[in-house]
C-alpha cells in the first residue's frame, strides 16, 4: 500500500508534465485504436464470410458437385428414385445486380426443401407455393425489400452478365435466419434455370445423410460427380482469407510495439526527471517494491482512460477498415453476400487488456531500474544515465543474438505462418535493442569525422545525443521501426505490383476479350463463329479459353485450357521437367500454378490427381507457372488433354489480336458488326481495361495497409516528439548556461535543430537495412507462406530519399516546441530551475 | 543504554581500479538526546558516515546499532522500513518534494508509516505551528525562501519523533540570520523530543551548540575539532 500523498505527488507531476502525459496518452490511444479496429474489422469480415457461406448452403451434411461444375438434373431424379434419398434438394446460384446492389439469386425446389427443413423454415409454408405459382416470382427479406423500395407484386429488373432479368416480388420474409439472407433473392429452381438460361442444370444437390445413405451414395455416384462434406468445405473456404487477416493483425501489433516503445520512453524519462525526488522518497524510507508499485500505477492511471479512448477511436476506425477489407475479400477471395458490422466484446476486452498490459510492461523496466539504483546514487543527477550507458551494451549483445537467431529460424522451410509472424515481430524488437549501441557508436564516429572542421555547436549536438542515449536510443528505435515498416510495405507492394503487372502483360495477350454467351452453344457453332471472326481482315490471331471449376485432390479448383495459344503467351515457368512445353502440348501432363504447388508441396515431375469423366486420374506436373489470379491455385491443361477427359467443356472466352494493318478501333467496329449477326450476347472488353481493372483491384487491396502505415507513422512521430522534448527540456538548464555565457537564442535554436535532425537522420539510416530486411521477409517468407506466391523483388530507389525526408520532417516538427519553450524562457528562470 | 553505537566500522569503494578507503575503524557511542557536531574537511567522509548510519548506503565491516537494532542484519527493504520509523534526515539542499505542499511534505513520513488520519492532522498542525509555517501550509516549496524550505525539511525529519536525527550541513546553504533561526529550531526541537542529533557542519557556531564535537581526519574519527582552523 503506497501513501495517498505519493499518489497526489505523482498526479501533480503528471499534470505538470502535461505534454509528456498527453503524448503517452495519445500513443496508447492510437495503439489500442489500431489493434481494436483491425480486430473488429477482421472479426466482422470473418463473420460475413461465414454467414455468406452458410447462408447459401444452410445446415446440410453433404453436397454433390460435378467435376465439370455443372450437374445434370437427371442425377437428382435418379438419386431420389434409385437410392430413395428423400432428404435432398437441388440448388442453382448466380450473382446478379439489382437496383445498384449485388445479390445472390438462389434457385431452390420448394417441395424438396421441405425435406431438409432449412430454407423452408425461413420462408414459411405459406410463401413456398407462391414461389412455384408465379413465373419469375422471387422472395426477399422484408427489410431488403423496404430498402429497395419494393412492395409485394412489384416488378423489378436485375442484371445477369449484362443481360436484363425481369423479376416479380411474390412475397417477403419477416425474419432472416442469418444475415446472409439480406443479400439473397430466392426463387423456384425452374424459374432460375429459365432466367439464367441453364435448363436442365444444377450447381449442387444438398443432402442430409445418415451413415447408411452415405455409404450407398458413395458407391452409386458416377465418377464425374463428387460427394463433399459441407463442414470440411466451409473450413477450406474460410482458410483462404486467414492469411489476409494475419497480415493486418501483424501490422496492428507492430503499431502496438512502436506505441509500447513510446510508453517505455515516456516512463524512462519520467523516472529520470524525478530521480532526485525518487532519491528523497527512498531516503525517507520508501521501499523498492513501493516505488515500483507507484510507477506502475502511474502508468495504469494513464493507460486506462487512454485505452478507453482507443476503444472508441478503434470502433470508428474499424467501420472504415471493414469497408476496405470486405472490398478486398470480395476482390480476391469470395463474393460476400453480407457485410454487417459485428461488435465483438472479446475484441474490445482484448484491446483494453493489451493497452494496459503494454503500458505496464513498458513501465516495468524503467521502474525496476529506478528502484535498483542505490539510494545514495539516486541523489546524483546522472546516476541513471550512467547505469544505462553500461546496460545498453549488454542489451545490444542480447539484441544481436536474438536477431541472428531469429533470422536463421526464419530460414527453416518447415515453419508455419504464425511462427513466421512471431519471429518477424521479435526480429524487429531485437533490432530495437541494437539501436542504442548503434546510435552511440555512430555519434562517436561522426564526432571524430566532423571534429577537424565543425563548429562547437555541432559537436555539442552530437555529444548531447550520445549522452542522453537512454531517451534518444529509444526514440530513434521507434522512428526507425515505423520508417522501416513503411519502407518494407512499400518495397513489398512495389515488388508485388511489378510482378502482377509483368504477369498480366504476359498472360493477357491480344487486344480484345470476348465472353461467350450463356447457355453455351454447341461445338459446331463455336467452330463456325471462330472461322467467321478469323476471316475478318482486322483480326490477326484468335485464341479460345475453356475454364471450369473442377474437383481435384486439393478440392475444387479452376481448370483452364487455352487453344491456339502463341508460344510467347505461355505464363512464366518457375520449374519444369525436360521438354515440358512439348509434352504439355501433347497432353502428357499438366501445368499447375505456384500457389497450388506450394500449398500441396508439389514439384515438377510429381503426380497430381484430377476428377475427370473417367473418375480420379493422376497427371504428371510438367511445370509450375507463375500466377496471381488465385491464392489456392489453378491447373492448366492442353486442349488435347481437355478433349480427352473433359470433352463437354464449351469455350467461355475468346481473345483476339488485331492484324498488323488495323487499329484497335477498327478491330472493335468489325467485331461488333460481326457479332451482331450472331445469336446471343457477346460482352467485349479490351485487354487494356482488364489490365487496368486488375491493377485497380490490386491497389484497392493494399489501401488498408496504407491506412495502417500512416497511423504507424503518427505513433512513431509522437515517439520522436516525446523523446526530443524530454531531451531538450532536460537540458534547459544547460542551455541557460550557454545563454549566460553569450550564446544567442538563434544559435541555441540551431543547436536544438542540429540535434533533432541528427536523431531523424540516424533513424532513417537505421531504418534502411531493417526496412530492406523486413521487405525480404515479407516477400519471401510471409507472402510465400500466406499465399504461396513468389515475386520479383524490386527496389524503388525513391524510397531512400523519401524515408530520409520523412524522418527529417518529423525531427524538424518535433524541434518546434522545445525551441519555442527555450525562446520564451529568460536566462535567470532557466538557471533557477537548476 | 546508548541511543546509537558504532563498532569498528570500515567503508571503502572502488573507483577506476583504485581502492579508496573512506572510513577506517570507526567506533562511537551516542547517548539518548545527545547532540554531536561532526566536523571534517570536504571529502573526509562525513556525509558517507551519515548515509551509513541512515542505512542509505550499506557496509560490510563493523556494526551500527540504533537502539536494539543492528543495521548489518537488515536487507535493503528492512533498512528502508527502519529508516522511515526511527531516523530523520535533513539535507543541505532541503530535498523537498516539489509536487507536495508544505503540509504534505511534512506529513509524508507519517503517511509512509501508516499513521491514522485522525492523529496525523493534529501532529502536522502542531509541527507547522512550531515551525512558524502555518500560513505557508498550502504553498509549494518553489515559492519558499531557503530558510523556510529548511524549516519544512526539519519538520519532515522530526514529525515522527525519531530516536536519531541526521543533519548534513543544514545551514550550509543559508544566510546568517536564516541559519541561526534554523539551528535554534533544530536544536530546540531535538532537546524537546529528547532525540539524538548528529549534525555535520563546518561552522564553529554550530559546533559550540553541540554536547560533543567529533572530527573525521584521514578516515578516522577523533574527539574534538581536529585539524580545522575556524
Amino acid at each position: 500500500m503506497v501513501s495517498r500523498l505519493l499518489w497526489q505527488s505523482s498526479l501533480r507531476f503528471m499534470r505538470q508534465q502535461y505534454w509528456q502525459t498527453a503524448l503517452s496518452f495519445i500513443a496508447i490511444t492510437l495503439g489500442v485504436a489500431i489493434v481494436v479496429a483491425v480486430d473488429l474489422a477482421n472479426e466482422s469480415a470473418r463473420m460475413a464470410f461465414d454467414w455468406s457461406v452458410s447462408g447459401l448452403d444452410g445446415q446440410v451434411s453433404h453436397q454433390i458437385v460435378a467435376n465439370s461444375g455443372v450437374i445434370d438434373e437427371a442425377l437428382f431424379v435418379n438419386l431420389r428414385k434409385q437410392l430413395g434419398i428423400t432428404r435432398s434438394a437441388p440448388q442453382l446460384e448466380a450473382r446478379i445486380q439489382c437496383l445498384g446492389e449485388s445479390f445472390s439469386l438462389l434457385g431452390i425446389d420448394p417441395i424438396s426443401e421441405l425435406s431438409l427443413r432449412r430454407h423452408a423454415m425461413a420462408i414459411g409454408n405459406e410463401a413456398m407455393p407462391q414461389l412455384m405459382q408465379q413465373a419469375n416470382g422471387v422472395i426477399l427479406l422484408r427489410q431488403t425489400a423496404d430498402r429497395l423500395g419494393l412492395k409485394t407484386a412489384d416488378d423489378f429488373i436485375c442484371q445477369y452478365r449484362g443481360k436484363p432479368l425481369q423479376l416479380k416480388l411474390s412475397s417477403t420474409l419477416a425474419q432472416a435466419p442469418n444475415p446472409a439472407f439480406e443479400r439473397l433473392i430466392i426463387t423456384d429452381i425452374a424459374n432460375a434455370q429459365h432466367m439464367l438460361g441453364r435448363r436442365g442444370e444444377l450447381d449442387k444437390i444438398a443432402l442430409e445423410l445418415n451413415d447408411a445413405e452415405l455409404q450407398a451414395i458413395k458407391t452409386w455416384l458416377p465418377p464425374r460427380y463428387r460427394l463433399i462434406d459441407t463442414q470440411r468445405r466451409h473450413g477450406g473456404v474460410s482458410a483462404m482469407s486467414q492469411a489476409f487477416h494475419h497480415n493486418l493483425t501483424a501490422m496492428s501489433l507492430l503499431v502496438l510495439l512502436v506505441g509500447g516503445l513510446l510508453i517505455y520512453n515516456a516512463m524512462t524519462f519520467s523516472a529520470l526527471r524525478r530521480q532526485r525526488v525518487i532519491g528523497i522518497y527512498r531516503a525517507l524510507g520508501l521501499s523498492r517494491r513501493e516505488l515500483i508499485t507507484l510507477l506502475l500505477v502511474e502508468s495504469v492511471v494513464v493507460a486506462v482512460p487512454a485505452s478507453f479512448t482507443g476503444l472508441a477511436l478503434g470502433l470508428a476506425l474499424s467501420q472504415y477498415l471493414l469497408h476496405l477489407e470486405i472490398q478486398t475479400i470480395d476482390d480476391l477471395y469470395f463474393r460476400l453476400t453480407v457485410s454487417g458490422f459485428v461488435l465483438s466484446p472479446a475484441s474490445l476486452l482484448k484491446g483494453m487488456i493489451l493497452g494496459v498490459f503494454t503500458s505496464v510492461l513498458a513501465t516495468l523496466s524503467p521502474a525496476m531500474n529506478a528502484s535498483r539504483v542505490a539510494v545514495i546514487n539516486l541523489q546524483r543527477r546522472s546516476a541513471t544515465e550512467q547505469h544505462w550507458q553500461v546496460r545498453y551494451k549488454k542489451i545490444a549483445v542480447i539484441g544481436a543474438a536474438g536477431f541472428v537467431g531469429l533470422y536463421l529460424y526464419e530460414q527453416l522451410p518447415t515453419q508455419g505462418l504464425t511462427s513466421a509472424y512471431i519471429a518477424l515481430i521479435l526480429m524487429v524488437f531485437s533490432f530495437c535493442l541494437l539501436t542504442p549501441l548503434a546510435l552511440s557508436l555512430s555519434c562517436r564516429i561522426l564526432e571524430k569525422l566532423v571534429r577537424p572542421w565543425s563548429s562547437i555547436s555541432l559537436r555539442l549536438a552530437i555529444r548531447g545525443v550520445a549522452a542522453g542515449i537512454s531517451r534518444s536510443g529509444i526514440a530513434v528505435a521507434s522512428l526507425a521501426v515505423a520508417l522501416a515498416t513503411v519502407m518494407a510495405m512499400t518495397i513489398m507492394i512495389a515488388s508485388f505490383r511489378f510482378s502482377v503487372d509483368t504477369w498480366l502483360t504476359q498472360s493477357l495477350s491480344g487486344d480484345v476479350h470476348i465472353s461467350m454467351p450463356k447457355p453455351p452453344q454447341d461445338k459446331a457453332f463455336h467452330t463456325a463463329l471462330i472461322d467467321d471472326l478469323r476471316r475478318l481482315d482486322e483480326v490477326g490471331h484468335i485464341s479460345s479459353r475453356r475454364s471450369f471449376r473442377g474437383e481435384t485432390q486439393a478440392g475444387r479448383l479452376r481448370i483452364v485450357s487455352i487453344e491456339n495459344r502463341l508460344l510467347e503467351h505461355y505464363p512464366p515457368l518457375l520449374a519444369q521437367v525436360d521438354s515440358a512445353l512439348q509434352r504439355y502440348i501433347q497432353g502428357q501432363g499438366i501445368f499447375i500454378s505456384e500457389p497450388l504447388a506450394y500449398h500441396q508441396h508439389l514439384q515438377a515431375g510429381d503426380l497430381f490427381s484430377l476428377y475427370t469423366q473417367e473418375g480420379l486420374k493422376a497427371f504428371t506436373v510438367l511445370a509450375i507457372f507463375r500466377d496471381y489470379s488465385s491464392s489456392r491455385g489453378i491447373v492448366s491443361v492442353a486442349p488435347a488433354l481437355l478433349q480427352k477427359y473433359w470433352p463437354a467443356q464449351a469455350i467461355d472466352a475468346l481473345t483476339l489480336r488485331r492484324s498488323e494493318s488495323s487499329s484497335y478501333d477498327e478491330l472493335l467496329t468489325a467485331l461488333k458488326t460481326e457479332l451482331a449477326k450472331q445469336p446471343g450476347d457477346y460482352p467485349m472488353v479490351s485487354i487494356r481495361t482488364i489490365r487496368e481493372r486488375s491493377l485497380a483491384i490490386f491497389d484497392r487491396t493494399f489501401a488498408i495497409t496504407q491506412v495502417v502505415d500512416v497511423l504507424l507513422l503518427i505513433v512513431a512521430f509522437i515517439g520522436l516528439l516525446s523523446a526530443l522534448l524530454a531531451l531538450q527540456l532536460e537540458k534547459s538548464s544547460e542551455y541557460a548556461i550557454y545563454r549566460a555565457i553569450g550564446m544567442s537564442r538563434l544559435q541555441l535554436a540551431a543547436l536544438i535543430l542540429q540535434q533533432t535532425c541528427l536523431l531523424g537522420f540516424s533513424a532513417a539510416l537505421l531504418a534502411m537495412p531493417l526496412g530492406f530486411l523486413l521487405a525480404q521477409r515479407l516477400i519471401h517468407v510471409i507472402n510465400r507462406r500466406s499465399f504461396g506466391w513468389s515475386m520479383e523483388q524490386v527496389f524503388p530507389v525513391e524510397i531512400l530519399p523519401q524515408s530520409l525526408l520523412l524522418a527529417i520532417i518529423a525531427a524538424l516538427l518535433a524541434a518546434i516546441y522545445p525551441i519555442a519553450k527555450m525562446w520564451q524562457k529568460t536566462i535567470a528562470s532557466a538557471l533557477r530551475e537548476e | 543504554m546508548a541511543a546509537m553505537t558504532i563498532d569498528g566500522l570500515h567503508w571503502s569503494y572502488e573507483k577506476g581500479g583504485l581502492h579508496i578507503e573512506v572510513l577506517r575503524d570507526i567506533s562511537l557511542s551516542i547517548r539518548q538526546g545527545e547532540i554531536i557536531a561532526l566536523l571534517g574537511k570536504s571529502g573526509s567522509g562525513k556525509s558517507s558516515l551519515l548515509n551509513l548510519i541512515a542505512g542509505i548506503a550499506n557496509f560490510h565491516q563493523g556494526e551500527i546499532r540504533i537502539g536494539e537494532h543492528r543495521l548489518s542484519q537488515f536487507d535493503e527493504e528492512q533498512r528502508s522500513l527502519f529508516r522511515r520509523r526511527h531516523i530523520g534526515f535533513i539535507y543541505q539542499f532541503f530535498n523537498l518534494i516539489p509536487t507536495l505542499t508544505v503540509a504534505e511534505n511534512i506529513a509524508l513520513v507519517l503517511e509512509l508509516n501508516a499513521e491514522p488520519r485522525a492523529s496525523l492532522k493534529p501532529k502536522m498542525q502542531k509541527m507547522l505551528l512550531q515551525l512558524d509555517l502555518l500560513d505557508k501550509s498550502d504553498d509549494f516549496p518553489d515559492v519558499l525562501s531557503g530558510g523556510e524550505q529548511q524549516r519544512v525539511a526539519i519538520g519532515r525529519a522530526l514529525i515522527h519523533q525519531p530516536a536519531l536525527i541526521l543533519a548534513d550541513e543544514p545551514t550550509g546553504n543559508l544566510d546568517a540570520t536564516s541559519a541561526k533561526q534554523v539551528l535554534d529550531l533544530l536544536i530546540g526541537q531535538c532537546r524537546a523530543l529528547n532525540s539524538s542529533l548528529i549534525i555535520v557542519t563546518h561552522s564553529k557556531a554550530v559546533a559550540d551548540l553541540a554536547d560533543r564535537t567529533l572530527s573525521l581526519v584521514d578516515s578516522r574519527l577523533l574527539a574534538g575539532a581536529q585539524g580545522l582552523a575556524w
